[in-house]
């Protein structure tokens, strides 16, 4: 997809078995693309607790665990569901153009 | 219109007023807090804030915008002097003065003070709010010299940790053979001080203060084996005492903390107490216990909202408090002690393991190292053993208090 408008995450099958995976794109903060149910994701990797990779954690039941303290998000909305967090991450929507994932470029 | 008063604009005060609105309550809701600031994050105080990773107070508990939406009012540098139970108002130390129909208090817990001869010379640091934490920040950064930390507390430990990664010299001098002696078995405890050893913290067992020699530029501390410690900066880390001279003053029933009952009801009507400066039954303690930790405040928090919105609530998962010193993360589930059995659990990486402790099939607790991602079952598991054993707590007979931010 050449269209300017959109930036490229990764191709469907960078993702590993985790279901997460870090990428950098221009304009944004660091980003956990995630995989859950064939549904893709993008959401800050950033936990909004401390310094740590959501990207590292896990994925269960819909939800993204942090790898530091423990707490979770909802990865579709980036809501907490599990303490330590408190605040809500950032998502974003992914277009899905055959094998590839994009995102709104800022 | 029914008014809730909160005082205490900290963690549990700050998260009560949100959970109030959360569950429904229309009434109009007053937080009051001595300090200047709306409700922020401690535990970041001791760790990123010193180490200049974070600024203090940046980690807010709600987002500023919160209490506006909830219509919230925020009185802030307000301390309160008095509390009238009896008509229902209190007192401002500036003498003005606010009803409530229901009140929660929410004033936390204080620094203990220790004094020595000599001890004003020393000009000790305490290490509660987030003034002390920058007025201690900017003492360690940009220079390097010797610290002292009175006390291998939690506190003690993360400012040890982060004096070490500024690059300080520093000797943790500690009454008792061990850290953290009342809150981890020693097999847990010891992990920990062979890891600040191995970053070259020096500990002094055994050990006190005595007396400040003299202070020109140093501050010479004289120990109680005679034998004396030249440093820079001396900070104090020996617990902490609950904010709890209004209660008392109002006729509340206190003991190391104000009493309530397994839904924050203090001994008088319509007025809870939560948060550090509360004991409360605790079921895995089998007594009541005063919590300090984050997750306590949090949970009597949206417990009291509950039951002031008159829904049902049980608040009996076990406690968890976690600390963050060097590269690891400490965690501790339920009640480990030395009298239960230990089983290491290793796990994905060699700093990865978890000290599981059990009394026959039942786990007791856990003391999770960079193990975070296990707490989760190991909590609900720890719970459904606790259910099926059925342990009932005897209600408020005695009063022990059980720190775990010892
Ligand atoms: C440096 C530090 C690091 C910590 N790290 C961790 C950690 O890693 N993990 C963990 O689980 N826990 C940690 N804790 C513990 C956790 O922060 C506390 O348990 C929690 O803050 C308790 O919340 P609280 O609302 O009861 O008390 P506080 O947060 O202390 O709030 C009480 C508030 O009440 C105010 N107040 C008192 N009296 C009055 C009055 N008369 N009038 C008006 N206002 C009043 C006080 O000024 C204060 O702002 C840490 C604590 C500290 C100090
Ligand atoms: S940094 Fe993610 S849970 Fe604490």
């Amino acid at each position: 997809m050449s269209d300017s408008k959109f930036l490229r995450l990764c191709c469907i099958s960078d993702i590993p078995d985790s279901g997460i995976l870090r990428v950098t794109v221009p304009g944004y903060d660091p980003l956990a693309v995630c995989q859950v149910d064939g549904a893709f994701f993008a959401i800050a990797d950033t936990c909004s607790h401390g310094m740590a990779s959501l990207s590292e954690g896990d994925i269960e039941d819909g939800q993204i665990f942090c790898p530091f303290h423990g707490g979770g998000f909802e990865i579709a909305t980036g809501n907490p569901t599990e303490r330590p967090c408190t605040i809500p991450i950032a998502t974003y929507p992914v277009k899905r153009v055959e094998d590839a994932l994009f995102i709104a470029s800022k | 219109m029914e008014r809730t008063v909160i005082i205490g604009a900290g963690q549990a005060g700050g998260r009560a007023a949100v959970a109030l609105r959360a569950n429904g309550y229309g009434g109009e809701i007053i937080l009051v807090g001595q300090e200047a600031r709306a409700p922020y994050e401690r535990p970041p105080l001791s760790k990123e804030v010193l180490l200049g990773a974070a600024q203090a107070g940046a980690a807010l508990v709600n987002p500023e915008s919160v209490y506006h939406e909830n219509s919230i009012e925020l009185r802030l540098d307000m301390p309160v002097r008095w509390i009238n139970s009896a008509t229902r108002e209190l007192t401002f130390m500036d003498g003005d003065r606010l009803g409530f129909q229901r009140l929660i208090l929410a004033t936390g817990a204080r620094a203990r003070r220790l004094e020595w001869p000599g001890s004003e010379a020393a000009k000790p640091y305490y290490l509660r709010t987030c003034d002390d934490a920058e007025v201690l920040r900017r003492t360690l950064s940009g220079r390097q010299g010797d610290i002292a930390i009175i006390g291998g507390g939690f506190i003690g430990l993360e400012v040890a940790a982060s004096a070490r990664q500024l690059g300080w010299t520093v000797t943790v001098i500690e009454l008792g053979q061990q850290c953290l002696e009342r809150v981890l078995p020693s097999a847990s405890a010891r992990v920990l001080v062979d890891l600040h050893e191995r970053h070259g913290t020096r500990f002094r067992w055994g050990a006190s203060v005595k007396e400040t020699k003299e202070t020109n530029s140093r501050i010479r501390l004289l120990l109680n084996d005679d034998e004396s410690l030249n440093v820079d900066v001396v900070v104090v880390g020996i617990g902490s005492e609950p904010n709890m001279k209004l209660a008392e003053a109002a006729g509340l029933e206190c003991g190391n903390g104000i009493l309530v009952d397994d839904q924050c009801r203090t001994s008088v009507s319509d007025i809870y107490a939560i948060g550090d400066a509360a004991i409360a039954p605790n079921r895995w303690f089998g007594k009541p216990a005063r919590l300090e930790s984050w997750e306590n405040a949090e949970r009597q928090a949206e417990q009291v909202a509950r039951v002031i919105c008159g829904l049902p609530t049980t608040n009996d998962a076990p406690p968890w408090f976690w600390t963050d010193q060097f590269d690891r993360n400490v965690q501790i589930v339920g009640v480990p002690t030395d009298e239960d059995q230990m089983t290491v659990e290793p796990g994905k990486t060699p700093d990865q393991y978890v000290h599981l402790y059990s009394r026959g099939d039942v786990i007791t607790g856990a003391v999770l190292f960079n193990s975070g991602r296990r707490r989760r079952a190991l909590s609900r598991q720890m719970s459904e053993m606790r259910d099926a054993a059925a342990a009932p707590c005897s209600p408020a007979e005695s009063v022990d208090s059980m720190e775990i931010n010892a």
